[in-house]
């Protein structure tokens, strides 16, 4: 057992959902006058007292259908969301890529995007001009630098946007489905990438609905199912726990809402 | 539970009511000066592109308000007075870049939703970026039409306009205060964007900008003492105008607006951080 580097204890997240949202005063009288326009809430628990213990080094693939939880688990402990209840304790500085190429204008440059970019995960300029020459040789785009991203084709803006990612220096990464990117001879750098992240030490979370990358890349996997955790472990037992699920007669499944 | 976390790292609580990022709200802007000064290279470059005439349009725009004025008020209706012209660029560049920032500031968190929900970072930086926006095109105005204006008219260059940059320093944070506050007030309530977008005119009006505050009837001038943005054009037309420094109920008033509206803005944004991705 090594140091941990993120702790979630008892962490519950409580969305609010409102039907008709009533945001303008307009719609507050409509809503006053008719029934159909009024707005009600209702409580919806995305997440249920989470425990999980992630330690450093480590690479966790969390699965589970859509709506279980995952994109919200990973947005609490990439400080976007908070909890409701409970606490999570990061050990060390995270990056989220939640999406890749987040802030990307299309009328600017790759260059300046880069830039903006990295600014967004709070790198200073000179730490940016050290990265600078590394992103653009992982990302074979050199001579499209100073080019306006919305001539680049799809898979050249993911390229880059993946190249400005895996190149920030933190503790623990946080990924969600950002891996199948280019063509396939990049996946394949991509994933090279990510493994050598892992094996450099640093604790990544990862979302995917790909079985063969949580299977090559994680050394443990977390199954969430309806806001709950379901199963930790191996990520074969994982897989395998959550396959059975999948399949099992709908009596036999908590109900995912 | 083996060895525990309290190594030579820094361990980060999050809970139902911290804030993302460092904790310390004056580090955290510090350590994230590049985003803002991107953001504010972004839209500077995003606003004119394309346009002929580039950023010369943010020069343009205001002399042509000027010019509007001044043939309304001096032409027109001749209640003008020597150097009119030069009054009316002191009080009208230093308010448009007041209300240009209060109206972008209602936008600026709703507005920037796809970059909130996706990455961590302080988000007053989203409301302060835009005050720098306006700032910028404020202190470029300034810096081309004063010379000229002190050329063709009879003011002479004083030490007094020394005191421009401490007025223009506080007029900065009142300024973010006004917009950090702002900006979550129109996140959380959408009413707040026209009601703000109805109401600077009124504030316009009701502030000595393009007249005299001598000429304004007495109970108006009273409201003078209260309004913030009275007291800010005051200031500036005594430094850049009437060669004066500010009489001391100018300063006390907007220092002591300034320190409410930094402490109002703060209070709301801290009050309100966690809940404001989820109002996008």
């Amino acid at each position: 057992m090594g140091t941990i580097a993120i702790d979630l204890r008892g962490v519950s997240k409580a969305f609010v959902l409102r039907h008709n949202r009533a945001d303008t005063l307009k719609l507050r009288v409509f809503g006053f006058v008719n029934q159909r326009y009024r707005e009600h809430r209702q409580l919806f628990e995305a997440l249920r007292d989470i425990n999980l213990t992630v330690y450093e080094g480590d690479t966790v693939g969390l699965i589970g259908p859509n709506g279980s939880g995952k994109s919200t688990l990973l947005r609490l402990i990439a400080g976007i969301l908070f909890p409701t209840r409970g606490e999570i304790r990061l050990r060390g500085s995270v990056v989220s890529l939640i999406e890749l190429g987040v802030g990307f204008h299309p009328e600017l440059t790759g260059r300046e995007n880069v830039y903006l970019n990295s600014s967004l995960y709070g790198l200073s300029r000179r730490e940016t001009d050290r990265l600078f020459e590394a992103i653009w040789d992982f990302s074979e785009l050199r001579d499209f630098m100073d080019v306006p991203v919305k001539n680049y084709s799809t898979g050249m803006y993911c390229r880059l946007a993946f190249s400005v990612a895996v190149h920030f220096d933190a503790d623990i990464l946080l990924l969600d489905e950002v891996l199948a990117v280019g063509d396939e001879r990049f996946q394949r750098k991509c994933l090279e990438r990510m493994q050598a992240l892992g094996a450099s030490g640093k604790t990544i979370i990862f979302v995917s609905h790909s079985m063969d990358a949580l299977a090559l890349l994680c050394n443990r996997a977390c199954l969430l199912w309806a806001g709950r955790v379901m199963a930790e472990g191996t990520p074969a037992d994982v897989i395998a726990r959550y396959r059975e699920l999948l399949h099992a007669p709908p009596e036999m499944v908590p109900a995912l809402t | 539970m083996g060895k525990s976390m309290e190594c030579n790292m820094k361990v980060r609580v999050i809970s139902a009511d911290s804030r993302p990022v460092e904790g310390n709200v004056f580090v955290d802007i510090f350590r994230y000066r590049a985003l803002i000064k991107n953001l504010v290279m972004r839209d500077l470059r995003l606003k004119y592109r394309d346009a002929l005439l580039g950023f010369v349009w943010s020069l343009v725009l205001p002399l042509f308000t000027i010019l509007v004025y001044y043939v309304a008020f001096d032409i027109i209706l001749k209640i003008g007075f020597p150097n009119f012209i030069v009054f009316l660029v002191v009080g009208l560049l230093s308010w448009n870049f007041f209300a240009a920032s209060a109206m972008s500031s209602t936008t600026a968190i709703v507005g920037n939703s796809s970059l909130m929900r996706k990455i961590a970072f302080p988000w007053e930086v989203l409301p302060i970026s835009y005050v720098f926006f306006h700032l910028i095109q404020f202190v470029v105005a300034m810096v081309v039409f004063f010379p000229v204006m002190l050329v063709l008219s009879s003011i002479r260059p004083a030490w007094e306009m020394l005191f421009l940059i401490p007025l223009l320093s506080m007029h900065v944070l009142f300024t973010i205060g006004v917009a950090l506050a702002l900006s979550v007030a129109a996140t959380l309530w959408r009413d707040f964007r026209h009601l703000t977008e109805m109401l600077l005119p009124l504030l316009f009006w009701m502030t000595p900008i393009v007249y005299p505050w001598e000429r304004a009837p007495a109970p108006v001038q009273t409201f003078f003492h209260v309004n913030p943005l009275a007291a800010y054009a005051i200031a500036y037309q005594d430094i850049l105008f009437r060669g004066h420094l500010p009489t001391p109920v100018v300063s006390w008033t907007m220092m002591v607006w300034t320190v409410v509206s930094m402490l109002a803005g703060y209070a709301l944004f801290r009050r309100y951080y966690t809940r404001l991705v989820e109002e996008l």
